[in-house]
């Protein structure tokens, strides 16, 4: 009874998609249901999120997936830095490599540390891989043509910044585990099923399939969050809120953590900004938003611990807000 | 007995999965065959979501034939040692699914918009093609509350743009006299930032040219009665990273034109002076009603 019961919903559910796509609005005509233009603008914009997320969600949970079915732990352990310090620059300089943004960094990192990474190199990878990023670099070049040290600091701060988050992380957690599944789960198994002979092709796209809905939850909710912001705030009236610089690097900080844009995009974002907010406030949006978001932090609980995910949203945000106050009164 | 329920279940949640791929690939599909792709995504973006379409139909044909196996617990079977299975309540399990299903449904259902001179209001119109904007070059941060302060920004005004000059002059150099040359310019999708960036910034040069110009119909709310601007979205990503671009246009033409009317404006380059800032403004002599463009963003060519 009840297997009859859920294949009918799961053709339902078709049966709706087809109708939706052969006969798109007039459905909700036949229905007699008028959307408020506003409402429809949330709902463009969060479709235009997700079709930009997509790909590179896609694109992190395949590589997360080949790396667990290709990539063994003893081949990972040969290729990591021995050293818990040194290992903090080069794990720094391998986000720089890596042309990939928030989205498609964090199942690789989680993926890493499941196969035995330490935690403190996965923090530096995945907070400099979406700031230093040869198209992130690029798009910020050109948003800010006009005042280059915008991009130095940048992909300064994002290099520093990243070390430094990496170094408070192994300092209070060390190399414990933080990770929601057990590491014991993901290799104590092993033993058991050795015997089970399935391809290696197909295993990935069982994996992909399942951390895609694993973490597409966050990301879909997060994105409509982020829409409804997006159409709502009204922009205009944010610079009238605050007089001092501080306060404005606060505010820039706090929209780029609700806007929960793409740090590839995010630039010409600010520079829009620019007549309103000073340049040191628009830096703090720049290097804060790729580090911290709404849509990401809603990943980071998915993946790492609750207390874990607190401590390290209260290190990124002190730590960007001290550095770029102290950039502000030392160089600019 | 409880082996064979447990299958069940997971064949249940890969049959689901399976409708939900296909359902993403539909929408992305739909989008490309009615062409409506350019209102969500910028077109250096395409190949992207291109492949993401490509690989939820992959998937979602594979989860589908995998879900009709009667072995599908043994063949899942690797030696992750993670449960596939979704977690939690039957609650939490149908509101993950609902939330994955949302998309389709909307993005399937729900007629298709360019965002329009509504948002528009919330996210600040920046005159000049972005000229304003530019941290080099001083700004008076009266544009939009009113405040004071103009007065000692506008001293600065004249060595900062100096300072700027050279550099601006590098990037713009060659197009400057290319332009300047024409008579007639004609505002294009394809150099509306750059021609209307060198229009404000070399105004001397340009005041009392002819110029032609299209955009959407939008009014700031202390405009009078015989001024609109003509108004664009550049969208560089996606359409949360949109803003607005725009040229204030005026004469008695313009006035009974309904906001969000897309409209080509001809007419005569004029200095003005609106919020403390000197920028280009358009007298218009002839406007015409135009069709809304197929791709209605603007894309920053770079």
């Amino acid at each position: 009874m009840v297997t009859i019961m859920r294949d009918i919903i799961g053709i339902l559910a078709f049966l709706v998609f087809v109708m939706l796509f052969l006969y798109n609005t007039e459905v909700l005509e036949y229905f007699g249901i008028i959307v408020p233009d506003q409402w429809l603008h949330v709902n463009t914009i969060f479709i235009s999120i997700l079709l930009e997320a997509f790909p590179f969600v896609l694109l992190g949970v395949f590589t997360s997936a080949f790396i667990q079915m290709f990539v063994s732990e003893e081949t990972l352990r040969k290729v990591l830095p021995k050293h818990a310090y040194f290992g903090l620059i080069s794990a720094a300089l391998l986000g720089a490599v890596l042309p990939v943004c928030e989205c498609a960094i964090i199942p690789v990192v989680r993926r890493l540390i499941k196969k035995g990474m330490p935690l403190h190199f996965g923090v530096v990878l995945m907070m400099s891989a979406p700031i230093l990023n040869p198209i992130v670099a690029a798009s910020t070049y050109y948003a800010f043509q006009q005042d280059l040290s915008v991009l130095y600091f940048r992909m300064g701060l994002g290099f520093i910044l990243s070390i430094v988050i990496g170094f408070i992380i192994y300092r209070l957690f060390g190399s414990t585990n933080q990770l929601r599944w057990t590491k014991d789960g993901l290799t104590g198994a092993a033993g058991i099923r050795k015997s089970v002979r399935t391809s290696k092709v197909k295993q990935t796209f069982y994996h992909a399939s399942d951390e895609f809905f694993d973490m597409g939850k966050y990301l879909i909710f997060g994105a409509s969050l982020a829409s409804i912001v997006n159409v709502f705030l009204d922009r205009t009236m944010l610079a009238a809120l605050t007089s001092t610089e501080a306060g404005a690097t606060g505010i820039m900080m706090g929209l780029a953590f609700i806007m929960s844009l793409c740090s590839e995009a995010d630039a010409f974002v600010a520079s829009s900004f620019s007549n309103q907010f000073s340049t040191t406030s628009l830096l703090a949006f720049l290097v804060f938003g790729p580090l911290l978001d709404l849509k990401n932090t809603l990943l980071y609980f998915a993946y790492f611990k609750t207390k874990f995910v607190l401590i390290l949203m209260v290190t990124i945000t002190v730590v960007t807000f001290g550095s770029v106050m102290l950039v502000h009164y030392l160089l600019m | 007995m409880r082996n064979r329920k447990t299958n069940a279940s997971l064949q249940f949640h890969m049959f689901l999965r399976a409708i939900i791929f296909l359902g993403f690939s539909l929408l992305i599909i739909k989008f490309v065959v009615n062409d409506t792709i350019q209102l969500y995504i910028a077109p250096k973006m395409l190949p992207f979501v291109y492949f993401a379409g490509g690989c939820f139909l992959i998937i979602g044909i594979f989860l589908l034939f995998k879900s009709l196996s009667p072995k599908l617990k043994e063949d899942m079977e690797c030696n992750c040692g993670v449960d596939h299975q979704m977690k939690g309540s039957f609650i939490t399990k149908t509101c993950i699914y609902l939330l994955f299903i949302l998309p389709v449904v909307l993005g399937l259902g729900l007629p298709e918009k360019a965002v329009d001179s509504t948002v528009a209001s919330n996210r600040g119109v920046q005159y000049g093609g972005g000229l304003y904007n530019t941290p080099g070059i001083a700004q008076t941060d009266s544009e939009y509350g009113g405040v004071e302060g103009a007065n000692s920004v506008s001293d600065e005004e004249g060595t900062t743009e100096a300072d700027a000059d050279s550099e601006i002059m590098a990037i713009y150099g060659d197009q400057l006299k290319e332009y300047s040359a024409m008579d007639h310019i004609e505002i294009t999708d394809e150099n509306y930032l750059d021609v209307s960036y060198l229009i404000n910034f070399f105004l001397d040069d340009f005041t009392g040219k002819t110029v032609s110009i299209k955009g959407f119909v939008y009014r700031e709310p202390d405009f009078a009665e015989d001024q609109i601007i003509v108004a664009r979205y550049a969208m560089n990503c996606c359409v949360a990273d949109a803003s607005v671009f725009g040229t204030i246009a005026f004469g008695e033409q313009v006035g009974s034109l309904q906001d969000d009317t897309w409209i080509e404006v001809t007419g005569t380059i004029e200095e003005l002076v609106y919020h403390d800032q000197r920028m280009a403004s358009v007298r218009a002599e002839q406007v015409d009603k135009i069709e809304e463009p197929k791709n209605p963003y603007l894309t920053p060519l770079y």
